[in-house]
């Protein structure tokens, strides 16, 4: 395996700390032999775990706090004029 | 990466609720995935504005067709599915003329062309956990992932930050699973550059990477062609 091969197969042994890719271990024996032999793709490994794991610690953002106001308005006038509509229609005699 | 059908969906009963018109159990949908919503619509687009329109399209839209979404993916990703397209739209609108095709997009040739070859290799002077800690290294983080291309940028994105599955995140963007492989390790390998110039130990630096040796059909030894120039 060379160093453009490695580069190109370990998508998922890069992510195999999670439980989801453990099944394909089995599949990094040649991966692991050029890690073995080759100090440099270790350290580029290790750099794009790093690169992922930091990205996951990000916390989501919350929402700027005047937009949230203005989101839960719009949402719950579209609410009511989609269910007056899905009323309307379930009762044509306007009953409602 | 299997697709999550299996799992069961945390938000089945208030999707179920809201389906029977319980406006508070949307609601409750609403405040539990509008943060991650948000996050992809801030860091597709780069603008506050345009996430704060790709929440609110968003949710419009899940609720408009709640009845469609038929349980094929978790609603996390469905409704990160809808935000993405979103945020889509707003990138396309404001591009005033069309992408250059990208040869290296060929699916014929997506497995074969060559990646980034890491230039600046060295151990992190820290870990992840202890630089994560650090106020500066969130607007690194995000100053990095704005320097990417758009297709790397989604595509990051969605797997790495969003977990969602290669798969599902191809599927999203128009792209073949190949496609979306070769895009996702160009992705990593260039935030990896980007990251590892701040973040790397300069005492440590690793001997200069130069491409394969494709003549060298030798095998065991190793293949790296090196050079201390």
């Amino acid at each position: 395996m060379t160093c453009q091969e490695l580069l190109l197969s370990m998508g998922q042994y890069i992510e195999s700390q999670s439980p989801a890719a453990q099944a394909d271990r089995a599949q990094c024996q040649a991966l692991m032999e050029h890690l073995a032999d080759c100090p440099t793709c270790r350290v580029v490994v290790d750099n794009l775990r790093g690169t992922i794991a930091l990205y996951n610690h990000d916390q989501p953002l919350a929402l700027p706090p005047g937009f949230e106001i203005k989101l839960r308005q719009c949402l719950q006038e579209r609410w009511k004029q989609l269910h007056a509509k899905a009323n309307m229609k379930k009762a044509p005699n306007g009953s409602r | 990466m299997p697709e999550p059908t299996a799992q069961l969906d945390p938000d089945l009963d208030l999707l179920h609720q809201a389906r029977g018109g319980d406006f508070a159990a949307f609601e409750h949908l609403v405040r539990r995935h509008q943060a991650s919503v948000y996050r992809l619509g801030l860091r597709i687009t780069g603008h506050v504005a345009d996430a704060e329109d790709v929440v609110q399209e968003t949710f419009l839209s899940a609720m408009e067709h709640l009845s469609d979404f038929a349980g094929r993916s978790l609603l996390s990703t469905w409704l990160l599915r809808i935000a993405t397209h979103a945020s889509l739209k707003i990138l396309r609108k404001r591009k005033t003329q069309a992408q250059p095709v990208d040869p290296r997009d060929n699916p014929l040739s997506a497995d074969g062309e060559p990646l980034p070859h890491p230039q600046f290799v060295a151990p992190w002077k820290e870990r992840p956990e202890q630089l994560a800690m650090q106020s500066e290294t969130r607007s690194l983080l995000e100053q990095a992932i704005h320097e990417l291309e758009e297709k790397y940028r989604l595509i990051f994105l969605l797997r790495d930050v969003e977990h969602l599955s290669t798969e599902q995140a191809a599927d999203i963007l128009g792209i073949t699973i190949a496609n979306a492989k070769v895009r996702l390790m160009r992705a990593r390998l260039l935030l990896r550059e980007r990251l590892t110039r701040h973040f790397g130990d300069y005492e440590r630096l690793m001997p200069h990477v130069h491409e394969d040796s494709v003549t060298n059909s030798s095998s065991g030894a190793s293949k790296m062609q090196r050079s201390n120039a």
